[in-house]
């Protein structure tokens, strides 16, 4: 089994199988592009040591993974937040890194690991109020006060 | 300290909130002017406001209106009477004067008149058609001929329904606003005043609906999905 090594942003390198790292289509277009396998670390200027070896770690589990159904249109597939159980473990993660895995996800175009992370944050989204919601993600309400009032008065009405 | 999520660019705040359901986007849309303006104007509220049909029926209905169910003998049952969620509209003179979304609590078994959790107050979506026709189901069953859905004001459900019959073409379907005041309209000349709204028990309760003072009426639609109808279901609704 042919292994490459990848480099982090902080210079890290790390020795992973090629099949795993083709996982991210950008690393597989890359190898695809060189032809044969290099002996140079190829180099992720995005992401850093540990939240590359979160990505690399999810790769491993689902080093053989069938490729994802064709019908990603179909609203059934749209709409689900439904996450295995392995991925839910793994995404159990403080929330810096929790962002860290998605944007490193759709940096290497790891669409599957993508879609865990998206779904992760939607789910933390469901059920919640709009003060729940902000206080889970540390979002500022930067609604004017005309808009707040606005906003507080419909939420009187639906509380009668 | 910053917010992690800030990190996101835009593509990947549309697709989380593409991923929550009706409800959630609502009040997601309250928290922040990003996601406000993300849902209001990225279509993201839009587009989730219309029901993929199942299978073999042609028509997105839109959402606010009521669920589908499916009606193998083209009845309704008490038991799966769908109104988890829907629209309730307040009529003055004739004119629906506002309308808001409501989801009902799961955890009340009340089906009238509880409505605990009403959303958004905004009175855009009146305005949005009726229902919208996927490009690519037109041709599905239809060959050329111009396809009409018939709306059916069902007063009275369960007893006897008077019944009338508006035919519009799938190209130009009604907004939500022009169905619901011909409802009205109709309802008015027909029953002059005079309506029975059903409570949960299988019986009618009879009470007056004073158009002119205003009342509050909360509709769904029920599609039977052999017969392409779309049946518009009209109940009176008291806050206390």
């Amino acid at each position: 089994m042919s292994q490459i090594i990848l480099l982090s942003s902080d210079n890290v390198e790390m020795k992973v199988d090629k099949e795993v790292a083709e996982r991210s289509i950008l690393i597989k277009n890359m190898l695809e592009d060189v032809g044969e396998t290099p002996d140079q670390a190829i180099p992720i200027p995005n992401v850093n040591e540990g939240v590359l070896r979160k990505v690399i770690e999810w790769c491993e589990h689902h080093r053989n993974d069938p490729p994802p159904p064709a019908d990603e249109d179909s609203d059934s597939r749209k709409k689900s937040t439904d996450i295995e159980e392995w991925d839910q473990k793994f995404m159990q993660v403080d929330q810096e890194m929790l962002f860290e895995i998605i944007l490193a996800a759709n940096y290497l175009d790891i669409k599957p690991l993508l879609d865990v992370g998206c779904k992760t944050v939607a789910n933390m989204i469901k059920g919640k109020s709009p003060e729940e919601i902000r206080k889970t993600f540390n979002i500022q309400n930067d609604f004017t006060p005309e808009e707040e009032d606005q906003i507080r008065r419909e939420n009187e009405w639906a509380e009668e | 300290m910053a917010s992690p999520i800030a990190l996101l660019p835009i593509e990947l705040h549309i697709t989380i909130l593409s991923l929550l359901t009706f409800a959630d986007q609502i009040r997601a849309s309250q928290t922040c002017t990003l996601w406000q303006t993300l849902l209001n104007e990225a279509k993201i509220l839009e587009d989730s406001r219309y029901q993929i049909p199942p299978p073999f029926f042609v028509l997105q209905i839109h959402k606010l209106l009521g669920l589908f169910t499916h009606r193998p003998n083209g009845q309704i049952s008490m038991d799966d009477r769908p109104v988890p969620s829907g629209l309730v509209f307040r009529v003055e003179n004739q004119k629906l004067v506002e309308g808001f979304y409501y989801q009902e609590n799961e955890n009340d078994e009340s089906i009238d008149g509880n409505f605990t959790n009403l959303f958004s107050k905004s009175t855009n979506f009146l305005d949005e058609p009726l229902f919208k026709v996927p490009a690519e189901c037109l041709t599905i069953n239809h060959d050329n001929e111009n396809v009409s859905i018939n709306l059916y004001s069902k007063k009275k459900m369960f007893i006897f329904c008077t019944e009338w019959v508006k035919t519009y073409n799938l190209h130009a379907p009604p907004t939500v606003k022009e169905l619901l005041e011909t409802i009205i309209n109709e309802a008015h000349d027909e029953l002059e005043g005079d309506w029975g709204v059903y409570s949960d028990e299988p019986e009618m309760i009879p009470c007056g609906l004073d158009f002119e003072k205003g009342c509050w009426l909360a509709v769904h639609i029920v599609t039977d999905l052999r017969a392409g109808d779309i049946d518009v279901c009209l109940r009176r609704v008291e806050f206390s």
